[in-house]
């Protein structure tokens, strides 16, 4: 439930419900090939959905959501079983954790954050990889983070149509459920 | 910040740290150990209707550009399909032949006889693999007998090899693969090297060959046969450059792989075991010797070792060992007894 303006509650089932539909979109967009350059850049867009789920709609259970999509990309890809998860995991929770007024940022600020969270946690993910034997050398990070940051403002507008998320009170934050 | 939002901030902090040990142990364990195959297999196979999802843009995009041809370009294509179609069929009149013949060669020298291994016929599934990984999807699982370590090759070269299946599907490490490596042997001159894969694309590295090799650029590379894994003498890479450093032992050789795993959409499995390539059990065996020369050479030796003992009675302990050599040497039953040769 979150908390309204006028002191009603509106349920956040809808809200839900629409960003699981686009966490799914997400997911398989994540494992269709696109073509060979664009597989290389292509950006986390579980990532973004998981972001706004947990930082913007403030909806619960994000960080269980994130290991259960991640899980699923390690699947369908092949990959490590965890490596996503942890990735999507974590940048979940250091937005959700060190950004307390995330969603009261400007659009570009969200962005930058978004952007840059994604690098770190792209690296480290890499160099847990190499360390487990499983990695290539050429990996590539900038330019997804950079597309995902870039991603962020038409996505978030177009979510923010769709699930109309209440941003004038804190609500139900997701860490502070 | 109060007591309570402090309390839940908390909550976060042991959420997430939860479900890092939790990623960071399944991860251990599913690189490490086999403990969740069974449990990956099953799994996979219940995920493959979104993979399967997830390719049909590329079916679609197929079906659309198959039907939006012109009746012209399909009778061009036709016809170049059957020109093609008649040369293979007549090379294949001259493959049967040499095939028997290279047989018979086989037989009379008791080298093992190359048999043509099972095949299968599968289609690559398009979607994105792991981005630290060069893995491909095909659409065969254990359902069509496909097993782990299987070659899979293309109508250009190898491709690569399984690496984990599940029902309905399977994934093939591709040449490229940072964890490939396949015993290949120049084509030109023989020369026997590991090509391992270092996750570009299209590079392969020949790595700890000496730096006095005869390699060039633009050597063919075929498979050696040697590990197992791979049939022999199919084409994996293709030499492009060959550099050293004096103050390193070997050469810095790169190559690139023969088949571009980016456009291929049909891959053969083939059912390739060791046993396929080991003698038959109505092998010929060869004659002994009995020309001429060899009963001659033993007679001139049994001569030589009587007239020897003849003449120095006194040196027979070690005429009689020579003549066990001989004897033996000649083909003659084990002399046990002492002096039963020289001492005659």
């Amino acid at each position: 439930m979150t908390a309204m303006p006028n002191g009603k509650k509106r349920r956040s089932g809808p809200q839900a419900s629409a960003l699981l539909a686009a966490l799914l979109v997400s997911v398989i967009l994540e494992i269709a090939s696109l073509g060979d350059f664009i597989d290389e850049q292509k950006p986390e867009f579980a990532a973004l959905v998981l972001v706004y789920y947990a930082a913007v709609a403030r909806l619960r259970f994000s960080i269980e959501l994130s290991l259960l999509a991640g899980l699923s990309i390690d699947l369908l890809q092949g990959a490590p079983l965890g490596i996503n998860a942890l990735a999507l995991c974590s940048q979940v929770y250091l937005i959700s954790s060190q950004f307390e007024s995330f969603r009261r940022y400007s659009y570009w600020q969200q962005a930058l954050i978004v952007g840059i969270v994604n690098l770190i946690v792209s690296v480290t993910c890499y160099w847990l990889a190499h360390m487990l034997g499983q990695s290539a050398y050429e990996a590539n990070f900038i330019i997804p983070a950079l597309l995902l940051a870039a991603l962020w403002l038409p996505f978030r507008l177009l979510v923010d149509l769709a699930v109309k998320p209440d941003l004038s009170k804190e609500g139900e934050a997701d860490g502070e459920d | 910040m109060g007591k309570p939002e402090r309390g839940k901030n908390y909550l976060i902090h042991i959420r997430f740290a939860t479900a890092a040990l939790l990623c960071l142990v399944i991860m251990a364990v599913d690189v490490r150990s086999k403990a969740l195959n069974d449990f990956r297999y099953y799994l996979e196979t219940a995920l493959y209707p979104i993979l399967a999802f997830a390719d049909s843009p590329h079916k679609v995009t197929k079906y659309v550009s198959n039907h939006l041809k012109s009746s012209n370009e399909l009778m061009a294509e036709n016809e170049r399909l059957s020109a093609e179609n008649y040369i293979q069929r007549a090379d294949i009149l001259r493959l049967k032949s040499l095939e028997t013949e290279n047989e018979a060669m086989r037989r009379l020298l008791n080298s093992p006889v190359h048999r043509t291994s099972k095949r299968l016929f599968a289609e690559v599934v398009d979607v994105a693999s792991d981005v630290y990984q060069r893995r491909v999807v095909i659409n065969r699982g254990t359902g069509s007998g496909v097993y782990v370590g299987m070659p899979v090759i293309s109508d250009s070269g190898l491709v690569g090899q399984v690496i984990s299946v599940n029902y309905a599907f399977s994934r093939v490490l591709l040449l490229s693969d940072p964890n490939s490596a396949v015993p290949v042997v120049n084509d030109r001159n023989q020369i026997r090297a590991i090509a391992s894969g270092d996750g570009s694309s299209d590079e392969l590295l020949i790595n700890n060959v000496p730096r006095s090799s005869d390699f060039k650029a633009g050597d063919l590379l075929v498979t050696s046969g040697l590990g197992g894994v791979f049939p022999e003498g199919y084409p994996v890479a293709t030499v492009t450059s060959v550099g050293f450093n004096e103050s390193q032992p070997f050469a810095f050789i790169k190559a690139k792989p023969i088949v571009d795993a980016s456009k291929m959409r049909y891959v053969l499995l083939l059912w390739y075991q060791r046993s396929d390539y080991e003698e038959p059990d109505d092998k010929v065996i060869a004659k002994e010797r009995t020309d001429g020369k060899v009963i001659l050479r033993q007679n001139r030796i049994r001569d030589l070792i009587e007239s020897m003992s003849k003449e120095q009675p006194h040196m027979s302990g070690d005429i009689t060992t020579n003549g066990q050599d001989a004897a033996e040497a000649a083909g003659a039953p084990a002399q046990g007894q002492p002096g039963n040769g020289g001492a005659q």
